[in-house]
């Protein structure tokens, strides 16, 4: 099974390292979209089938957390696994996003083993395919 | 925490920020006494923040090392993207991580921040040493080129790591 995964960063400079380092992993990937803030992702997650969102929290137009919360109250979007990718670290910030529903949360810089690490966990990837 | 203790940390962010993201070795240095900005464009990037303090980060480069950390960054030849847009964001992006890990080592990991989008323009040799001069800041070269980062906290605020665990 390939996985369609939805990058959502302000940084042209970051949604291409996120890009890269996907296309670097072992994950078997579909289609990898991308959007500039959360109001762009919320268009492309209704044009587009997306298994996993990846997003950053500070965005103008709309933030990482609105999408989230957006996310959270669409019906058909409350499923969809959100990994927030993001600068800010605060622990408080991050209890936050949980209780919101975002399965994991990755501080800026990080490694390609994290990437991969946490979108596996998060899809439920193992060597056989994805966990039924 | 003390205003020396605030320049370490800064430091050590700056160090391990470029070393991270960027893969560039940098070596800081005591004052930028042999940085001349009219040599060369240099470009500033400010981040704005605020929550449970409120201030400003500046990062202080010149454009050619942006664009060149900026290729570091995605592997790529420093000539391959010569758009100013690139060269702008990369910047963009080092300074907004560096302000992310700087407010934590300064104010601790439960301290709740909220940062405007970076911002970079161009500076005046003029701008380059007002800016310096009465902040708090560090610098670090790359490659003989210098890195600068400013720390500005808002007026009045000194509520730090003790206050925030």
């Amino acid at each position: 099974m390939a996985y369609n995964i939805l990058i959502v960063d302000d940084s042209k400079t970051m949604r291409s390292v996120l890009m890269k380092t996907l296309s670097m992993s072992d994950l078997k990937l579909g289609e990898v979209y991308v959007a500039e803030n959360g109001r762009d992702a919320l268009d492309k997650l209704k044009e587009h089938w997306v298994d996993l969102v990846m997003t950053d929290l500070n965005m103008p137009e709309m933030t990482g957390l609105e999408l989230i919360e957006k996310m959270a109250a669409d019906g058909m979007l409350k499923s969809t696994p959100v990994i927030v990718i993001s600068t800010d670290g605060s622990a408080e910030r991050i209890d936050y996003l949980k209780q919101k529903g975002v399965r994991d949360f990755i501080r800026k810089p990080f490694t390609p083993e994290g990437i991969a690490e946490a979108v596996t966990k998060v899809l439920g990837v193992t060597d056989e395919g994805p966990r039924s | 925490m003390k205003d020396q203790e605030v320049k370490v940390k800064l430091s050590e962010v700056l160090c391990r920020v470029l070393e991270q993201v960027t893969f560039a070795f940098s070596e800081p240095v005591s004052d930028t006494g042999k940085v001349d900005p009219a040599a060369e464009p240099f470009i500033e990037v400010t981040l704005k923040y605020w929550g449970a303090s409120s201030g400003r980060v500046l990062l202080i480069l010149p454009l050619s090392l942006s664009r060149q950390l900026g290729a570091s960054m995605l592997g790529l030849d420093p000539d391959a993207d010569d758009s100013a847009d690139t060269q702008a964001d990369a910047a963009k992006e080092i300074g907004n991580i560096m302000t992310g890990q700087m407010l934590t080592a300064v104010y601790g990991p439960r301290a709740v921040f909220n940062m405007e989008a970076p911002v970079v323009r161009e500076l005046t040799a003029e701008e380059f040493f007002s800016i310096l001069d009465g902040h708090q800041y560090v610098c670090n070269m790359v490659e003989g080129r210098p890195v600068i980062a400013v720390f500005v906290e808002a007026e009045g605020v000194h509520e730090r790591q003790s206050t925030h665990r």
